[in-house]
Formats: C-alpha cells, sequence, structure tokens
C-alpha cells in the first residue's frame, strides 16, 4: 500500500511539474526505489538521489517526443549482460518508449571498428563506453557530440570529463589484486607495488597471472610522483617483468578473476573491485588486495555526432551519469559511481580494501599524452617476456 | 478491326517469347560468371589494395601513398617466418593426426569385422556438431597445465608438480584440431573403402598374403592417391581454422596464420596497423591458395587412380580376431573424447555455482542459475534471433546459387563454364578471417563512397558466409547433378517446360537429398564459423552466437559460455542427426 500511495504521489508531482514547467523532471520511480531497496542501497543514499532526480532528470518534455519517435539505441560497453539486464528495465520504466540494445563487446569491436565505420559515413554504434585506447584518434576525428548541456553532467567532477563536453567519466573502478584465500597467506600480500616486485616478494616465480591491460593500473602508476616514467622505465617495469615473474595472459580482465580459483595461478592483476565482489559473493575462496598507491580510474562514455538516436541517446547517457542512474547500475552490477556527491561509504565495492589509502587516478591527460609513452615500453617487455600482443 | 490489328499472331508472339528465353538463357551464365567473379575477386582486390596503403585507416586509403612498408614490417618486424613456421608444423601435424585417425576408423566400420560398427558408423559425424570454439574451450578446461581439470587430478593423485599434457603447446593445437578433422575425413574416406575393388586383396590372399599384409601392400597402395586428396583438403580447412589455435595457441603467444591477421586488427589499446594486417593475410592467402593449386591437380588426374571399376562386388571384411573387441573400444575412445567428454565438461561448468575444480563440493552445490542469468539477458535473445536469421538466409542462399552454378557447369556448354567452376572454389581456399579482414576493407570502402551501411549489417555477414560455402555446395551440387541422367530433362523441354519448372519437377524431386544435407550442412557451418563475424560483427545489429560465446570466454564468463554451449551443442546434435538421416542419400557424405 505504501509503495501505491507513493506512486501516486510521484505520478501527481511529476504531472503537475511537467504542466507548469513544459519539463520532466519527475522524481524517482517506484521501480527505481523498490530495485536499490532490494539490492541493499541505503536509505540514506536513496534520499539523497531521489532528492536530486528533480534537478539531474529534468530533461525538456520535447525530448521524451523525439525521443519516442527514434530507433532503438545501439549500446556498444563492457558491461556484462547479466548486469545490463538487471538495469536496463529501471531505466525503461523511467523513459518505456525508449529502447536500448546494449551489447558487451571487448577489443577492437568496442571502439576501434566503431570509429572507423564513422569515418566512412556508416554509424553503426550510437554510445561508446570505455574507448580510452583511442580517445586522440576520437578527438581528431570529432567524432563525439557535445553532452554538457545535460542535466546531469554537473553532478561529474570536472577532472572527469572532458573540458569541451564531448566524454564524460561513467563509472569509478579500482584495480587491485585478486587472490585465491586457500593458496595465498593474507602476510605474503605486499603492501605496496615496489613491495610486488621485489626480490623478496613471496609471489615470484609464476604464482601472479597478469594481463595485457597496462591501461588500467600501470598508467595510474606512470602519471604517481612517487613512481612516474624514469622510474617505471628502468626500475619497476624491468623488476615486474624480471624479478617477479608473472604468468603473461592473454585473457582478459574476466580470466584475472576466475583462473585463480581453480588454481591456474594464485593471484590476478589488474582485478576490478564490481566483479571481485560479485564472485565473493557465491562463496568462491576470492580475496581482494590493493597495494599503495590504489590505481583508480573512470570508464569514459560518449555519443556519435549525428545520431539517427539523438535525443534517446542524451536522455540515456543523462541517466547513466544521474545519482539514480549511478546508484542502479551499482546495485545491479557493483559499478562504481563517478558522481561527485555519491563519493560516500556504502557506494563502492569493497572500498574499506583501499579506503584511506593513497589513490592513483587515471587522469585525462594520462590517457591522452602519456598512454603511448607507456605502451613504447609495455609493448616490447611484454612480448619479451612471452606475452600475446 | 484496329483492336485486333494489333494482336499478333499466337505463332509470332510464342515465338517472341521463346527468342527472348533463349536470350535470357544466353546472357543469363554470363550474368552469373560477373556476379561471382565481383563477389569473390572485388574483396581480394580490396584485400591486395590494403596490403599497399600507407595510409594509417581504411577509410584514409588513398592511391598517392602506396609501397611495400607493410610487406617489410610484417616480414621483419612481425617475423611472419615464424608464423609460417608455426602454421606449417601445425597443419600437417594435424592433418596427419586427423586423417590417420579417420581411417583407422573408416577401415575399421568398412574393412573389418569390428563389433558395433553402427554406433561407430552413426557416432562419428556428430563430432561435426561441436563447434570448434566450444571443442577448444572443453581441452582448455581439461587440460590446461595448472588448472585443467584432468592436470589437477593427475597432480593430486600423483603428487607431480608437472602436468600430464599441456594443452597450451604445438602438441596441443595439433591434437585438439587433429580430433576436429575426423569426422569430415571419417564421411570422405568412408565412401573410399566402401568402393574399392577387392580382386586385388583377394590375389593377394589367394598368393599366400597374411590379411594384414594385404591390407598393407594393397589396400593402403589402392587409397593411397584418394588419401592424399582428401587429406590436402583437410590441411586447407586446417590452415583456415581460426577457433583451435586462437583458444589454444594465442594465450601463450603460438601463432599460426589465422591468428596472427586477428591479432594484429584486435589491438585493444592502439589503433590496430590494418595494413599490416592485410599483408600478412595476402602471404596467408598465397599459402592456402599453393595448396588448394595442388588439390585440384590431384583431383583432375584423379582418374589416373581408379579403384573403382563399377563390377558388382562386396569388399571382403578383415578378420580382427582377438583385436576385435580392444579396436571397439579404441572407435569408442574416440566418440567419448571427442563428443561425449567436451559436452560433459562444458555441463560441468554451466551448473557448478563458482568455476572450481570437481569436487564433491562443487557437485553438491550445483545451480542452474546461469542457465537463468542467460535466459534472462535480452542479448542472449536477440544473438539468438541473429544468428538463425543468417542461417537460414545463407543456407537458402548457397542452396540455390550451388544449384544454379551447378547446373551450368554440369548440363550447359557455356563458354566460360571452367572460369565458373574455378571461381566457385576459389573461396574454399580463402581463410575466413581472411575473407572478413577483405569484406571489412571493401565495406569501409564503399560506404564511405556511397553513402551505404554495409558495414555492422546483417547482410555483410550473410554475404561474407555465401562465399565462403559456395565451393562446398557447388562440389557437392554438380556430383549429384551429373548422377542425373539428361533423358529426363530434355524430355521435359520437348514438352516447353520452362527452366524453372524443370529445376521444380525434375531436379527437385531427384536431388532433394542433396539440396537438403547442402542446407543442413551450410546452415551448420553457419553456426560453428567465428572467423569471419569475429571481424564483421558489430554490435546488436548483426552479432551471432560464435561471437558472443568468444566474447564471453574472451571476458571470462565461463559459467555463461557452458550454458550457451550446452544448449547449442544440443542444438547442433539435431541438426547433424538431421543430416545423417535427410541429407546426400546414400552419398555417406562423401560429396563433402
Amino acid at each position: 500500500m505504501k509503495t501505491i500511495s507513493k506512486s501516486a504521489l510521484l505520478t501527481c508531482s511529476a504531472a503537475a511539474l511537467l504542466a507548469a514547467t513544459g519539463a520532466v523532471n519527475a522524481q524517482m520511480t517506484p521501480d527505481a526505489i523498490a530495485f536499490l531497496e532490494e539490492n541493499g542501497i541505503a536509505e540514506n543514499l536513496i534520499a539523497q538521489a531521489d532528492a536530486a532526480t528533480a534537478t539531474e532528470l529534468d530533461i525538456p518534455a520535447e525530448w521524451i517526443e523525439l525521443a519516442a519517435a527514434e530507433g532503438p539505441i545501439d549500446f556498444s560497453n563492457n558491461d556484462a549482460a547479466a548486469h545490463v539486464a538487471r538495469w536496463l528495465p529501471v531505466f525503461n520504466a523511467r523513459y518505456p518508449d525508449i529502447e536500448v540494445i546494449a551489447t558487451e563487446t571487448s577489443g577492437a569491436a568496442r571502439a576501434v571498428q566503431p570509429l572507423l565505420a564513422y569515418r566512412s559515413g556508416n554509424l553503426v554504434r550510437h554510445i561508446v563506453v570505455s574507448f580510452e585506447g583511442s580517445l586522440q584518434d576520437y578527438i581528431e576525428a570529432d567524432a563525439l557530440a557535445e553532452i554538457d548541456d545535460l542535466p546531469a553532467w554537473n553532478g561529474i567532477p570536472e577532472d572527469r570529463r572532458a573540458a569541451d563536453g564531448t566524454f564524460s567519466g561513467m563509472q569509478n573502478t579500482t584495480w587491485c589484486l585478486i587472490y585465491n584465500t586457500d593458496l595465498v597467506d593474507e602476510d605474503e600480500l605486499p603492501a605496496t607495488w615496489w613491495d610486488l616486485v621485489s626480490e623478496d616478494s613471496p609471489l615470484r616465480g609464476g604464482r601472479v597471472g597478469a594481463a595485457n591491460r597496462a591501461q588500467l593500473w600501470t598508467l595510474n602508476l606512470w602519471t604517481h610522483p612517487d613512481y612516474g616514467p624514469e622510474r617505471m622505465t628502468n626500475e619497476f617495469l624491468p623488476a615486474f617483468f624480471n624479478t617477479l615473474e608473472p604468468q603473461v595472459r592473454s585473457e582478459g580482465v574476466g580470466g584475472m578473476i576466475n583462473l585463480p580459483m581453480v588454481g591456474e595461478f594464485d593471484v590476478g592483476l589488474p582485478t576490478p573491485n564490481d566483479e571481485t565482489a560479485e564472485l565473493m559473493e557465491t562463496g568462491a575462496p576470492a580475496g581482494w588486495h590493493c597495494p599503495e598507491p590504489v590505481p583508480q580510474y573512470f570508464n569514459l562514455i560518449g555519443m556519435f555526432r549525428d545520431s539517427p538516436t539523438h535525443h534517446s541517446s542524451r536522455i540515456f547517457i543523462n541517466w547513466i551519469l544521474s545519482q539514480e542512474g549511478q546508484l542502479v547500475r551499482l546495485a545491479a552490477g557493483g559499478d562504481g559511481p563517478v558522481h561527485r556527491d555519491l563519493q560516500v561509504e556504502g557506494a563502492a565495492a569493497l572500498a574499506e580494501e583501499y579506503a584511506g589509502k593513497d589513490i592513483a587516478l587515471r587522469t585525462l591527460d594520462g590517457m591522452m599524452n602519456q598512454l603511448p609513452l607507456l605502451y613504447e615500453v609495455w609493448n616490447p617487455i611484454w612480448s619479451e617476456s612471452g606475452g600475446s600482443n | 478491326m484496329a483492336d485486333t490489328a494489333d494482336i499478333p499472331p499466337v505463332s509470332t508472339s510464342v515465338s517472341g517469347a521463346k527468342a527472348g528465353r533463349n536470350i535470357l538463357a544466353r546472357i543469363f551464365p554470363w550474368l552469373v560468371l560477373i556476379l561471382l567473379a565481383a563477389a569473390v575477386i572485388a574483396p581480394i582486390f580490396s584485400l591486395v589494395a590494403g596490403a599497399f596503403s600507407l595510409s594509417r585507416l581504411p577509410n584514409e586509403f588513398s592511391l598517392d601513398n602506396m609501397g611495400l612498408d607493410n610487406f617489410y614490417a610484417v616480414w621483419v618486424e612481425q617475423r611472419i617466418d615464424r608464423v609460417i613456421w608455426n602454421t606449417t608444423i601445425y597443419v600437417i601435424g594435424a592433418t596427419t593426426f586427423g586423417i590417420f585417425s579417420a581411417a583407422l576408423l573408416a577401415w575399421l566400420v568398412e574393412r573389418s569385422d569390428m563389433p558395433g560398427k553402427l554406433w561407430i558408423y552413426a557416432g562419428v559425424p556428430l563430432g561435426i556438431a561441436v563447434p570448434g570454439i566450444l571443442h577448444a574451450i572443453a581441452w582448455v578446461l581439461l587440460l590446461s597445465p595448472r588448472s585443467g581439470f584432468i592436470n589437477r587430478g593427475y597432480m593430486d593423485l600423483t603428487g607431480s608438480s608437472e602436468p600430464l599434457f599441456d594443452i597450451y603447446t604445438m602438441g596441443g593445437l595439433i591434437f585438439a584440431e587433429g580430433l576436429r578433422l575426423v569426422p569430415v575425413a571419417f564421411l570422405m574416406l568412408v565412401p573410399l573403402m566402401r568402393s574399392m575393388d577387392p580382386s586385388l586383396e583377394e590375389a593377394a590372399a589367394a598368393s599366400g598374403a597374411s590379411p594384414m599384409r594385404a591390407t598393407r601392400r594393397i589396400t593402403i597402395a589402392l587409397l593411397l592417391p584418394g588419401v592424399l586428396a582428401i587429406s590436402i583438403f583437410q590441411a586447407i580447412t586446417a590452415i583456415e581454422n581460426f577457433e583451435v589455435p586462437g583458444i589454444l595457441g594465442m594465450p601463450v603467444n603460438l601463432h599460426v596464420f589465422s591468428t596472427r591477421v586477428f591479432n594484429l586488427i584486435d589491438n585493444i589499446g592502439t589503433i590496430p596497423t590494418f595494413g599490416q594486417a592485410n599483408a600478412a593475410a595476402v602471404f596467408y592467402l598465397a599459402i592456402a591458395l599453393v595448396i588448394s593449386f595442388f588439390y585440384l591437380r590431384l583431383v583432375r588426374h584423379s582418374e589416373r587412380y581408379s579403384i573403382i571399376t563399377g563390377k558388382g562386388y562386396t569388399p571382403r571384411k578383415v578378420r580382427l580376431g582377438r583385436w576385435r573387441k580392444p579396436a571397439f573400444a579404441i572407435a569408442l575412445l574416440y566418440l567419448f573424447v571427442t563428443i561425449v567428454l567436451p559436452f560433459l565438461v562444458l555441463l560441468y561448468v554451466s551448473l557448478v555455482n563458482y568455476l572450481r575444480p570437481p569436487s564433491i563440493e562443487a557437485f553438491t552445490s550445483m545451480t542452474t542459475r546461469h542457465y537463468e542469468a542467460v535466459f534472462n539477458q535480452p542479448r542472449v535473445f536477440r544473438t539468438l534471433m541473429n544468428t538463425i536469421y543468417v542461417t537460414l538466409m545463407t543456407a537458402t542462399t548457397v542452396t540455390i546459387v550451388s544449384f544454379v552454378i551447378a547446373y551450368i557447369i554440369v548440363r550447359t556448354r557455356f563458354r566460360g563454364r571452367y572460369a565458373l567452376d574455378m571461381l566457385s572454389f576459389l573461396p574454399h581456399s580463402i581463410p575466413g578471417i581472411v575473407l572478413g579482414l577483405a569484406l571489412f576493407w571493401l565495406f569501409m570502402q564503399f560506404d564511405r563512397l556511397t553513402g551505404a551501411s554495409t558495414f555492422g549489417s546483417i547482410y555483410a555477414l550473410v554475404l561474407g558466409f555465401t562465399i565462403l560455402f559456395l565451393s562446398y555446395a557447388v562440389r557437392a551440387m554438380s556430383v549429384a547433378m551429373i548422377q542425373v541422367h539428361p533423358d529426363l530433362e530434355d524430355a521435359a523441354k520437348l514438352s516447353g517446360a520452362p527452366p524453372w519448372r524443370i529445376a521444380l519437377r525434375i531436379f527437385g524431386p531427384l536431388l532433394l537429398p542433396t539440396l537438403v544435407g547442402i542446407w543442413i550442412y551450410v546452415a551448420m557451418l553457419s553456426v560453428r564459423f567465428i572467423s569471419l563475424p569475429l571481424i564483421l560483427s558489430q554490435g546488436g545489429s548483426n552479432e551471432v552466437l560464435g561471437v558472443m560465446i568468444w566474447s564471453l570466454w574472451d571476458n571470462g564468463n565461463i559459467s555463461s559460455v557452458g550454458a550457451i554451449g550446452i544448449m547449442l551443442m544440443s542444438f547442433m546434435f539435431v541438426l547433424a542427426l538431421g543430416l545423417r538421416l535427410f541429407g546426400f542419400g546414400k552419398q555417406g557424405g562423401g560429396a563433402l
């Protein structure tokens, strides 16, 4: 009964506001509230997001009408399909006329090929995420439409969105070490990354499995004052490959998370907080540990120019960036909010493992200017160590 | 009167229609030839042009910016010579192992008195139903050096620190690919064994040779040319395979051509070196074409080695004596290893709560949640729909087009029929990954010039698959069409039946088993094949099951791979059964 009356109240409020302003600035939908409650999001966070909805989802009614006439949005992402299947209905509860086709893709298919197609005048995707590796090419091609007029835009910290308004961070992820608790003692875990690669590291000799994902954690160290390009090139990376002697693996991040559970290696690197937490919930013998400084980054989201789903894509991205969208995605798959008002306790998976530690944030400058320099060092040494490019 | 004057006499109208039909009959084969040439040659031309392009991106292609730099980079920097060496070892090893195993099984069911032949004869072709990617994934789960269930069990039992067998090696690649080649090789070898004239063997026996000696000196000697042709055919299949080396070789940097080309364009961090990928693909294509050339030469001169005399006979069965049961056990072991084991291991990972070695705890924690998760994903349903659409469209298009081409080759005196035959066979020499890359370049240029949206569409996959599978279908269709006597067709023509009615009323019923066989076989290939869609798939509009399985495996969603794999294999078993029951009549699949 409480839900019904609240729904009715929400509907009335929304209608009244719509009539007054010509904008669709409803409060949080009953579906969203129920979903957040069911998935353990704290009441104060739900209330906070609910209060912010009036401004963050305050989009012109005209957008909704135009969006309803558009076709489905082709959304290329790296979120697990099972997670998308959980949070997408909450979005659709608010915007039933917007259809989203989400496809989890990896490698060149996610970001490179859509950009090439765009340059040929063919739009195969409307919204792209995690295109950091090709960011410079996206900027050079002027491929992304401005989204800085979205109501939720201002909720994203300035250092996690484009100055020209063409892309934004959509989620925070922290990258550390997963380990099999049956095979690794806690006192074997390194306090810092230097400890991991030191001569007396107990994890030497193939106990660590590493994926070829320098951009997810090494870049953070590369731009950190305690490490820097010179020390990384001459000290850390040689020690990482030659002293630690990790297994250089071709599997992606998912492989790094799962393979320690079957004993392929004892420790997986790099592994994200959200997916690791999900595995731990199944009862798997998994632990997660963050040496300092803790690598953290934010995935990017942007939309192509001249998209046939221009309005619906803007509405969708706005929702993703809003507190409602951020919390719903946190509840659905543990994706850490990037929103400035959600950097609080209870709004990130496994936060207790890195709370109070020095954070090494991957910056936009790092992605655009430093990543190519890091690859020049990383790629040859990775190949020499037997890794697949 | 004016009205009636305008109506031509009936005889004039009929002869006009006939003249029109004659013109059409003359033009039609040329039209087919031109379309086929465009479909096959245009992508290759675009691939080669791309190999010389020095532009960073395919859509920056310009004739002003061409050179040999990509070939130099591929040969010197990418060490393509190592890839050539790896590919040679892999193809020779896998083909030898596969042909030997298939020949042994075919000989046991056709020429020996082994018990339980029916099980083996029915079971071996079911191996076609196991998609290469699932086959390879199953072997990783079983024989990965540290965590493979067999290796783990062996190390736990014996206390050894070394695995029993490391699947991430050249030996592992040869083993897995060799096993994958067996079903088709078996289907090709069975008719060869069955149709051998036994008189020479009987003569050897009459001269006092033991059965084993007669087999060695007569049977094997007679089979050798046919086996050689089948071996080259299988070598072409192995060289173009991507799934097995992609899953087993890429993780340890053990590259063959197919994986190296893919690796060059699937760089996650930066924009890939497309020109170098094309240059590598050109080397790859050249090698495949050379092998195909030898195959064609061998097949063309096959009459020299004719062993079928047309005389009625029943080949003599070799008595295995005390080896009867061990022989049956070996054949059963093959079925267990190639069909039952992959199915069981995928079933296990699809049911276990999280990926872990088999144990009592693991079995008690089994759950169907991975299946529920799969069914709850809109992506799975959409991908399934895309796969069904691509499969239906490809199988139907290939069946119709192959009928038309085979008809022109077999039944007409069209001047270009030899060229048509060659062009229809050529795609068999084009590895899927190469055709994918070639079409990728072609679509990029086409879209840029015309404003169309071919790349990323579902029709891009249908076109790619149609080109790729045409050679199988035309070969099978031609063989079947030769067996239909032209008298029936001539009689229909004399009775005034138009070509479409002849096709429908004469060829349709007579070639039905072949048509159904080709349709099912192409449908199976369309579901199994992943190298081409890996390059051409782009999101929800044309993602197919194989690509989704690859993506799930790449992202570590092993349980979802298991759940989808089990459902896919079950469906493929039904198709394989259909192929055996309804397809190719009594040919035993030999045409393929």
